[in-house]
This record gives structure tokens, sequence and C-alpha cells, in this order.
């Protein structure tokens, strides 16, 4: 999950970090009078959206009076950025930057721990200050579970060697980042930059979070902000214990488990074909959650066909037969659905299957076989 | 570590076995052949779950049983707790299906499991499968083939994904000596090349089948010891039409812990020298090939 700009600031302001001073707007007014409330003559109007790049997209506007503020939440407001439609704004004071440093914390799959990830080359243009002098890039971890002494920051700061900034303050933000990073389950939290100001104070300008998905558990603040961001198809999902992913194409498709589907969306591709969308069962199949699943995928009205691709495993795929028939008697229109389920019971799904009008079973272990047979029956 | 993990010296139990899946996921472990000896619920001691004695703790299986080895089906809010538990209490090998826990919680009981030097499988994971010994975890009996003096090894990070290539397998006269599900989390504690490795040392596995997938640097990984290995491997990668993720912050560039496209990993296989499969059924001919 990634967590907007202004929630983002508001979760790690309790821990004492340097967060500005700002409201989310969500018409050019209502901008004009957030920065009215907060005073002076500069500010800075941010496109909320879930993407990297903002700052480089036009996305992030300086402003240098009220009137600006208007005009520049004007221009973001309802219009598109890096594929997203801009809804909000978030207008803050805007802060004289000395020298702008990048912070990160990182749940790294390849050390298998969080890593406090620091460059004094922060801004827009670290990834190519990174690429051109490795020493630029600091990274520090601890065993998993353990906690990051000030200590260690405070050591590993003193070998970068950097005058002009105050070093004792940094260290603290950065050992409080990676607290509240472990706190939030996050996946990622990227401060960049975070500012060192004219007056030598420390602010986090910008901030980037994702959340581990199953860290939402215990989250509870945050899994609620989640809820209310999915489509009502992707909370029917949620509802039904299954993962459903909206694509571009034309194809239903269920399978169960992740790697399965896709291989099953490569061999549509590989026939020309292109999903409308991907469902993924999980664990346990039942009747009632066949059922839904089936509707849900057939849904969108551009669907002119489905894939439905089980292992069952120990499930009863009797059951699973029930689903589809059950779903099938809800739904009109005559699109093909190609079947293959195999698991407990096979042969008596199979047979039921066989007996309904548009189902096509697939009674080998082939998901090609399954893939080839939609493709012909569209063609 | 017995050759393949799982021998007839394990005497495994399984945590979480009076819960709904561990209790039917129980019957079919036992019914493999499984050398099954306890089930763990703390709270529920003295029950018995398919014949099958259950312990408080399970260092109290440890004790009364012999145990040396777990697979896990504790829901993913008391899993790290319940990985934990078996690590501390000496055993071995430790298979954890559970899905849905939080990365934060498998970095932790990773590096517990690699500071008491147990191997862990999984999470997210449908655990191993030896043919002839039984099975830790959820995969379907029927799909398999054993009983040949050689085979085909089998790791995957997918579980229905691989149970297809290994009912391929099983259709074309290929018989497996073992199947490891290594599991589909982006943190999974045992991974492809310690797998591999095991198959490589193995007398009775001639040949691997891989199933990896987008994501990660696993399967590069696997690569560069694939390069070493002396027995033929056979790879296949989903997800090549998925559409390039997104990147959201840096730090996966910086730190360059990014990668994980297919056409990447694909070229990193077969580079290494494996052969890379463009469909799950091309497998076993492609196997065949290298055996023969």
């Amino acid at each position: 999950m990634i967590v907007s700009e202004e929630l983002a600031k508001r979760l790690l302001a309790p821990y004492g970090l340097p967060v500005p001073p700002g409201e989310v707007a969500l018409t050019p007014e209502a901008a004009a009078a957030v920065a009215q409330k907060l005073g002076g003559a500069a500010f800075v109007v941010k496109a909320l959206i879930p993407a990297g790049g903002r700052g480089k997209a036009g996305g992030v506007k300086v402003c240098g009076s009220v009137e600006a503020v208007t005009e520049a939440a004007e221009a973001l407001l309802g219009h598109d950025l890096l594929g997203h439609r801009v809804a909000r704004v978030l207008v803050e004071k805007a802060m004289p930057i000395a020298r702008e440093i990048y912070a990160g914390v990182v749940a790294n799959s390849a050390t298998d721990r969080l890593d406090l990830v620091v460059s004094f080359a922060g801004g827009m243009d670290i990834e190519r200050a990174a690429q051109s002098d490795s020493q630029a890039v600091r990274q520090l971890g601890v065993e998993p579970g353990d906690v990051l002494p000030l200590h260690r920051v405070r050591q590993w700061l003193r070998q970068a060697k950097v005058a002009d900034v105050d070093l004792e303050a940094l260290a603290r933000v950065l050992v409080t980042l990676y607290r509240a990073a472990a706190d939030l389950d996050a996946n990622l939290l990227e401060i960049n930059p975070l500012a060192v100001l004219a007056d030598g104070t420390l602010a986090l300008l910008d901030c980037k979070l994702e959340i581990d998905d199953n860290g939402l558990s215990r989250q509870p603040e945050l899994a609620e902000v989640y809820r209310q961001s999915l489509s009502p198809r992707e909370l029917r999902a949620r509802e039904l214990g299954v993962s459903y992913v909206p694509l571009d194409g034309d194809i239903g498709v269920i399978t169960s488990g992740a790697g399965l589907g896709m291989c099953t969306l490569d061999l549509l591709k590989q026939q020309g074909l292109a999903p409308a969308n991907f469902l993924d069962t999980g664990g346990g199949i039942s009747e009632s959650l066949v059922k839904g699943a089936l509707e849900l995928i057939l849904e969108p009205p551009q669907v002119r066909g489905a894939i439905i691709n089980l292992y069952g495993g120990i499930n009863r795929m009797l059951e699973a037969a029930k689903g589809i028939v059950a779903a099938l008697q809800t739904i009109s229109g005559k699109r093909p659905l190609v079947v293959k389920i195999l698991g407990n019971q096979q042969e008596e799904a199979w047979a039921m299957l066989e007996a309904v009008p548009n189902v096509h079973v697939i009674r080998v272990v082939q998901t090609e076989a399954a893939v080839s047979k939609l493709a012909e029956l569209l063609r | 570590m017995a050759a393949l993990l799982l021998d007839k010296s394990t005497r495994a139990i399984v945590q979480g076995i009076t819960g709904k899946v561990g209790q039917a996921q129980t019957h079919w472990m036992l019914a493999a052949g499984t050398p099954l000896v306890a089930g763990v619920t703390p709270g529920r001691g003295g029950q018995v779950v398919e014949g099958l004695p259950v312990y408080d703790t399970v260092a109290g299986a440890v004790q009364k049983q012999g145990a040396n080895a777990s697979v896990i089906f504790v829901p993913a809010g008391g899993a790290r707790e319940a990985v934990f538990e078996a690590i501390d209490a000496g055993l071995r090998l430790i298979v954890v299906v559970t899905e849905h826990i939080p990365v934060r919680d498998t970095m932790e009981f990773k590096a517990r499991a690699r500071r008491a030097d147990t191997t862990v499988i999984g999470p997210n994971c449908p655990g191993l499968f030896v043919p002839g010994v039984g099975k830790l975890g959820i995969m379907p009996a029927s799909i398999f083939q054993g009983g040949a003096p050689t085979g085909v090894g089998v790791v995957g990070r997918s579980a229905t994904l691989s149970y297809e290539v290994i009912a391929n397998l099983t259709g074309a006269g290929l018989g497996q000596t073992a199947a490891v599900g290594i599991g589909g989390d982006p943190v999974v504690c045992t991974e492809f090349v310690e797998v591999l490795k095991l198959f490589e040392a193995d007398p009775a596995t001639r040949g691997v089948a891989l199933i990896g997938e987008i994501g990660g640097s696993a399967e590069e990984r696997a690569a560069a010891f694939i390069a070493t290995m002396s027995k033929p491997v056979v790879a296949l990668i989903a997800g090549r039409a998925a559409p390039p993720g997104r990147r959201f912050g840096h730090a996966g560039a910086i730190i360059r812990a990014g990668g994980g496209g297919a056409e990447q990993k694909i070229r990193a296989l077969r580079e290494a020298g494996a052969a890379v499969a463009d469909t799950p059924s091309q497998i076993p001919g492609l196997l065949k090939e290298r055996l023969s």
C-alpha cells in the first residue's frame, strides 16, 4: 500500500520528526485559504499522487504569493499526472533550503533486513549521483528485531566528513526514521529531500511511504485508509478473500495461485489474447468463493470470454463446479468459458460442467490446452 | 540434515494442528506416509488429532516424542512466535506454510534460524514432498511419481505452477526425487541456491526443474550457482507478459536492489547453461534431451 504524502507526514510527526506545516486542499480556493492560514511569503503546492518522479513531471510548484498558490492548484487539480488524476493537493510553507540529503529506509530482500540508506547528494538527481559515485551512498542496518543504536549512526555519519550539517541532529532524525519504518511495517520510507534549512535545522520536505500489505493487519488506521481506497470490485474481492487485479484487455482470468496466474497470462499473450482482469483464489476453494469470483471477473462488459485454471489439491472440486454453475445462472450472455480444474473429485466436477452450455472442460494438465481452446472459441 | 531434507529419520510435528487447515492437512500428510509424531497448539495439550498426541509446547513434543522437524499452519498473526518456538526447541527443519506474514516478521525468524543453523522453508509455501517418504506441507500426492532409482528434483516459488510442472513430468514418465516449494514472498528463508546444492549433491537426482517468476533476484543468484553445476537444469519464468512495475522512490535503484524483470532472469539462466522453457509442458522434453 502506498501512503499519500500528507498521511505519511502525519504518521511521522508524533515521533518528533520535523515535518513542515501544511494542509490538504481539494479546490484552488481551499488551497489559497490554506496558504493564508500558514502565512509567510512562499509556499509549495504538491499534487498528491501515488507515483515517483512527481517533481520532475511538474507536480511540485513553488509559489511566491497566495495568488500563485491558487494558480498552481488550478494547474494541478483535475489534471492527469504520471497516469493519475490529481484530486488533492498539499499546500505547505516553503522552506529555505541550504542543502539536500537523501534518507531512505528500505526492507531489503538482498540483505534480509531493514537498511538505512543515506546520501549527502540528495534531491532529484540522487540516482545519477549514486551511479557516478558509489561513495555517495551509505547503507547501514541491524539484525532484524534489533534496535539501531544512535551511537552507531553518529559514528557512521562522522566518517562522511561533511562540514555544514549538524550531524548530531541528523543522527537523531535517522535513528527515528529507522524506528518509525519498523513500527509502520514499511517496505520503503524515503525522505528526499531531507533538507538542511538556512538556519541549520532539518526538515522532512518530501516523504514516500509504502507499507507491507501483510503488515496492515496490525496497522488499523492504515488498514481503514486502504479499504477506503479500493474500488467496489476490489472491495468485493477482499470480502471474498481473493486478490483481484483489473487489466486492460477483454479476457477474464481466474487461477489458484499467483505463479499459475502469471503463467496463464503469459500463455494468453502468446495466443494474442489480453486479460481484462486477473483473480487469484488463494488456497481455500469453496462453492461460494468460486461463484463470487466468476461473477466478479465476468462483470466488466468488455469481457468476451474467460478461463478458470484451478489446482484444488485437497479442496473438493465438485464445490468449485457447483460455484461455476450457480454463477452462470445469474449471468446472461453466451460468452465462452474454458475450465481446467484439477484436484480432489475432479471427474465429478468435469461431468457436471460438461453438461453446461458455453462451458468447455479441459481434462489435461496443460494450461496451453485451455488457452488454445479459448483462442479457438473466440476466433 | 539428510540429503533431501525429509527422510525416514524425520520425526515431524504439526504446529497449529487443531485448526481447520492444520487438521485437514495432517490427515493428508499421514495418508502420504509422512513420519508425523505429534501436534502442538498452546492450550490444547492432551487432545488427540488424527491419532496424534497434541502438546502445549514444541519443547514438550521434543521431550516426549523426539520431534526434530515441524510444519507450521499457525495463522499469520502468530506465525513468527511459532517459528521462534520451533527454532528455540532445537528442531532442524521447519516448513512454514502460512501466508500473509509481514516481511518484518519473516526477516526476524530468518535471522534467528541462521544463527541457530536451522533450515526454514517458506513462508507462504507448499512445503516439500519426497516420493516414498512423505510430505511436510500441502503438495497433492496424486501428481507425483516416485519409485524409480533416479529422478528429477523440482524447486519452485509458486505452488500451483509447480504442481502443473510436476504433473507434466509424471505424465512424461519422468519421476521425481523431491519437490521443494520455497515460497512466493519477497523474503523467503531457503532460496533456490540452497535447494540446488542439495539436488547437485544427491546421487539419485539426475536433473532439476526450476520454476521462477518475476520480482527479486533469487533467479539471478540461482543462475550463478547453476553455472557451476554438473546436472542439467530446465527453468520456467512466469510473468513475462506482466507490465513493468512502476517505480516508487529511489531506494531500489541506488542500492541496486532492483532487477527482477523476466527477460533479465531468462538471460542470466541461459548464460549459466540452463534451458528456459516457454511453457510448463515443454519442461519434460527439454529435460529428456539433456538427460539422454
